[in-house]
């Protein structure tokens, strides 16, 4: 178990999370909030790559500061912003890193061509980087993540210059993965968890504001969530989601606490819904 | 001019900034202030440029004859009353024997002294002789060199002449009599090292400045931006005005700051006196006063600052980081700090190593203006370049 | 082992580093092609059969030596001229007076004038030895040795040292900035190895470092050599009476080393010395590029540095001991041992307290640029990688 106990991250007198507590077991778990919300930086902070200003961060009950290089041996980490070396193959990066993760070279000679098949890059192994496009980047990094095997899967962005279909097989395959590992997932993008998550976690103001299932983090907006092709007509206080238009008419769907607007329809909330909903106060 | 600004504020990082400031004091500390402490640095040197002084103050840049004569008559008489009064007050040359003018410089002339005559004579070659005796060998020196330069020096020169262009000047420098300046060779001398150093340090500083931008900002991608922007790949020459103007401004900047403290050094009642002079021992090929030669520096090292400048921006523009960087201005500021040799050592003097190694006069500004042209062709050839590139 | 390799094959891979290196290289040849000395060029061929100790059977040997005219002719009278009648020049040689003048012109006071003192004693019992061992009636290269002496030693052993040196502070800048350049230090920092990777990044940047520097050296001296004979001269005694030094306080006085050495293992000493120096610079640009991210403000830092190590002790006043302290204790820092090259294994100028000063400045900096590196490391291993 990861386990994330009352964590604060400042930087002088600007706090960037406040008093995070979490426990992470088998699964995957959405990290939903919007840029600037403090995702990249509990990321990180697991990634050992930043220090908790307070609080500790402990892998089966030890600090993973003092345990050092036996906590980075069981995580696969994919950034943000995914840098690698352009003059390089994804055979050689991949070979690399294999060896900064203490794995064995006959070992990585089996696993780099196995992983790189999977992220459908066995056709390129040997090109040089500087000739991918930025999905076949990120698929590069996806694979090195899971060089080691990890016990805890960290995804920054993960489909950041992923096309449609990529980003469908890449769901299936953490959704497979996550079988007997945790994997954290940090996006602003609804779509990639609302299938695949098991717990969707979502920070407001600095602070945890949720950590539960999409259907009961769905059921929050119940019986809310409305659409029209008549907004106009609608008179009560209402919060707009999101817009479609179709056959130059436009329908909108909101949220309005106050009862069902006599020419609007009820709408099963989903978790789009509810980001939009909780962050409608945030300037973006 | 808004985008140009811009790139300005890019260049003058405020970190690159302050450590620049931190190597120039310390640059200052270890080239250049031993130029400005140790002037004129020890006797008779002193005494030499505070005659010169006081000649020019008295008699203008140039010394006639008639001139000459009455100070080298009113000084010795002086200076003789002075040492006079010493040996009659200071009983350490009775007792060596030594009652007056004559007795001292006799003895001052034996090899072999004893150990009371030593100490006589150097009395009057201490502070507490006023250092009397070594202007008496200041004015010593200005006597002989005044008559040598004409009797001895010149026709010397001139039967050593390498080509007919120097015999040429040395008969235009005796038919004009320009031996007649007043420049002292330890103010020449002195300005010559100073001024030397503080163009490496120009070149040194406007390089680490100015060199950064186009690699910094390719490294970030945000020449991917600036491309796709309105503006275009127009902006390499707004970089390179930019990078130009930053040039411009930090050798001003240098001029000012070291130039004032050069100041202190009270070189300034030797403006308007000729370098070619009875008192220096470089030959010029014209006229050229000190303070001519003082904003043919300036000048000179303005194009070489910013011909460096634009070389830095070509560099920076085929480098894949800053370490790549710094990797290829090492030779470029190594070729600059020779040429800053070639140059500002003797400009326009028979002794200026380009002109032994050419044969022609003039080259000072032809290399300064070659460096400035080669860094601005290729920067323009990089611009026109950079339209074509994928 | 195998990370210290790929990190190596990053820096072996720099084109800009090899561009860097050919460029020192042609500069190397630039010196040595203006250098040629036709005499000493001479003395280096008819040592071989000379032989190179001064003596009967050397004068002998150099009569029965003939020329086919020209120059050579004329070598060879200036060399007969030169060597007759030559004496020990460390016979009744004192050296009480060199440390005597070094401290009135320094002002030392205390334990510095006694430190001053015990070095010029001990100086004296090298030279009786060398007196006893007749070590000065060598032949070097005769009236020509001062000028190849200072060639090689100064100049050319001392380019060297700098194109090392500014080699591998580049080399370990580019090493310890490696990933913040290629942004992949998210990447990484988080793997197994993690922020340890600094230890075989360091040990890569020693290695490329010291590796530029052999080869530049290698080079470089094969050219030298290749265009200067040097014969039996190798041989030699560098404390050879056609040697000397000459500075402002103490003036003209012969080559005095500590040990004895032989024109070639001074000159593998002096390469030796070298060698730790350019170690010196690469530990300090690397603690340097751990403490500081941007690899350029970490250069014009690593330059500021050297420049106060120099410019401090200038600007202490000598007339306090602390200032005095600071003077003295600075040789034994990188680049005052840097800008001595010239004397190492001698005894010194008027800044040198200690004898072997060249060995105990560089045991000195080794220690302390190491622990600067520990610290660095242990401050990159704590601090926060935005």
């Amino acid at each position: 178990m990861l386990a994330v106990n009352h964590v604060t991250k400042k930087y002088g007198t600007f706090t960037a999370l406040e008093d995070i507590t979490i426990e992470f077991h088998s699964g995957v778990y959405g990290l939903l909030a919007p840029n600037g919300s403090g995702k990249t930086t509990l990321i990180k902070m697991l990634a050992t790559l930043l220090f908790p200003t307070s609080g500790e961060i402990l892998w089966e009950g030890m600090d993973i500061i003092k345990l050092g290089e036996r906590y980075r041996e069981v995580i696969g980490y994919l950034p943000q912003e995914f840098g690698y070396y352009k003059h390089q193959s994804p055979r050689q990066f991949l070979h690399y890193l294999a060896a900064l993760k203490g794995i064995d070279r006959a070992v990585a000679r089996r696993k780099v061509p196995e992983l790189l098949e999977l992220v459908s890059l066995g056709d390129v192994i040997d090109t040089k980087m500087r000739k991918f496009s930025g999905g076949m980047v990120q698929r590069v990094g996806i694979a090195q993540a899971m060089l080691n095997d990890p016990r805890i899967l960290i995804l920054d962005e993960p489909t950041a210059g992923l096309d449609p279909k990529e980003r469908v097989r890449f769901r299936n395959l953490i959704s497979e993965l996550s079988r007997d590992r945790i994997v954290i997932l940090s996006t602003h993008i609804v779509s990639d968890i609302e299938t695949i998550a098991n717990r969707v976690i979502m920070f407001k103001d600095r602070k945890l504001f949720c950590n539960d299932s999409p259907a009961n983090i769905c059921r929050t907006l119940s019986g809310n969530v409305y659409e029209t092709w008549e907004i106009e007509s609608v008179t009560v206080p209402y919060f707009p989601l999101t817009q479609r238009q179709e056959n130059g008419r436009t329908l909108v769907r909101f949220v309005c606490e106050s009862g069902c607007p006599e020419s609007a329809r009820p709408g099963e909330p989903t978790l789009e819904d509810v980001f939009l909903y909780v962050y409608r106060d945030q300037v973006m | 001019m808004r985008i140009v600004l811009h790139e300005m504020r890019k260049i003058w990082n405020l970190k690159i900034v302050l450590v620049l400031t931190l190597l120039c004091a310390l640059y200052y500390s270890i080239f250049l202030r031993f130029y400005i402490e140790y002037f004129p640095g020890g006797h008779s040197k002193t005494e030499e440029v505070e005659y010169g002084i006081e000649l020019i103050k008295r008699y203008g840049p140039t010394l006639e004859e008639d001139e000459y004569a009455e100070f080298v008559r009113e000084t010795r008489e002086k200076l003789k009353a002075e040492m006079e009064a010493h040996i009659r007050s200071n009983p350490v040359f009775a007792a060596a024997g030594i009652y007056s003018f004559e007795d001292y410089e006799r003895v001052h002339a034996k090899y072999d002294r004893t150990e009371a005559e030593e100490k006589a004579v150097w009395t009057l070659l201490r502070e507490e002789g006023d250092f009397v005796r070594f202007k008496l060998q200041a004015l010593e020196f200005i006597e002989e060199r005044y008559h040598d330069y004409t009797e001895f020096t010149l026709p010397r020169l001139m039967s050593e002449a390498a080509n007919g262009w120097e015999k040429d000047r040395f008969a235009a420098i005796k038919e004009n009599e320009e031996y007649r300046n007043i420049m002292v060779w330890w103010v020449y001398d002195n300005t010559l090292d100073y001024a030397l150093r503080l163009a490496v340090l120009a070149v040194l500083a406007v390089l680490a400045l100015v060199s950064p931008l186009v690699v910094s900002d390719r490294a970030r991608k945000v020449h991917l931006l600036q491309y796709s922007a309105k503006e275009g790949r127009r902006i390499l020459r707004k970089q390179l005005v930019a990078v130009l103007l930053s040039a411009f401004l930090l050798t001003t900047l240098l001029l000012a700051v070291f130039g004032a403290i050069y100041g202190t050094n009270g070189t300034w009642p030797f403006w308007n006196s000729g370098l070619t002079s009875f008192l220096n021992h470089i030959t010029f090929w014209f006229d050229i006063t000190y303070g001519q030669y003082v904003l043919l520096y300036v000048g000179f090292l303005y194009v070489l600052c910013l011909g460096a400048a634009a070389l830095a921006f070509v560099l920076s523009r085929f480098s894949r980081n800053l370490v790549t960087l710094i990797l290829k201005l090492i030779p470029l500021f190594t070729v600059l700090v020779a040429i800053c040799h070639l140059v500002f050592i003797n400009p326009f003097g028979f002794e200026n190593a380009l002109y032994i190694m050419t044969g022609v006069p003039g080259m000072e500004p032809v290399v300064c203006g070659l460096v400035f042209i080669a860094g601005v062709a290729s920067a323009l050839w990089l611009i026109r370049r950079e339209k074509r590139r994928t | 082992m195998f990370i210290y390799w790929l990190e190596l094959r990053k820096l072996l891979s720099s084109a800009a580093a090899w561009g860097f290196l050919a460029v020192c290289l042609l500069f190397n040849l630039f010196i040595i092609g203006n250098s040629g000395n036709g005499y000493a060029d001479y003395i280096g061929a008819v040592s071989k059969e000379t032989g190179v100790v001064l003596g009967e059977s050397f004068r002998d040997r150099l009569s029965f030596l003939t020329t086919d005219g020209g120059r050579e002719a004329q070598y060879l009278e200036w060399l007969k001229l030169e060597t007759h009648g030559v004496t020990d020049v460390f016979e009744g040689y004192e050296t009480g007076y060199i440390g005597e003048r070094y401290i009135a012109a320094a002002g030392a006071t205390g334990y510095f004038a006694q430190a001053m003192r015990d070095k010029y004693a001990a100086l004296q019992k090298v030279v009786d030895g060398k007196a006893k061992r007749d070590e000065s009636l060598s032949l070097y290269f005769a009236g020509a040795t001062y000028a190849r002496h200072q060639l090689l030693f100064k100049s050319l052993t001392g380019w060297l040292t700098t194109e090392g040196a500014l080699i591998a502070a580049l080399v370990a800048l580019l090493s310890a900035g490696y990933e913040q350049i290629c942004q992949t230090g998210d990447v990484v920092y988080s793997t197994r190895k993690g922020r340890r990777i600094m230890l075989p990044k360091l040990a890569a940047s020693l290695t490329a470092g010291l590796g530029a520097y052999a080869i530049l050296a290698l080079l470089t001296l094969a050219l030298y050599f290749g265009m200067n004979e040097y014969g039996e001269v190798w041989r030699s005694n560098v404390s050879s009476l056609f040697n000397y030094r000459v500075d402002w306080i103490a003036g003209a006085r012969p080559f005095v080393t500590w040990h004895s050495f032989s024109v070639l293992t001074y000159l593998l000493a002096v390469l030796g010395v070298g060698a730790g120096g350019v170690l010196c610079f690469s530990l300090m640009a690397f603690g340097i590029g751990m403490w500081v991210r941007n690899s350029y403000i970490a250069f014009l830092l690593f330059l500021a540095a050297n420049a106060a190590m120099v410019a401090v002790p200038g600007l202490m006043p000598q007339t306090w001991t602390a200032g005095m302290a600071v003077r003295y204790f600075s040789m034994l820092t990188s680049v005052w041992l840097w800008l001595k090259h010239a004397l190492w294994f001698t005894d010194g100028d008027m800044d040198i307290l200690w004898a072997h000063f060249e060995t105990l400045g560089l045991g000195v900096s080794l220690a302390a640029l190491t622990a600067f590196c520990v610290l660095a490391g242990i401050r990159f291993g704590k601090r926060d990688l935005t």
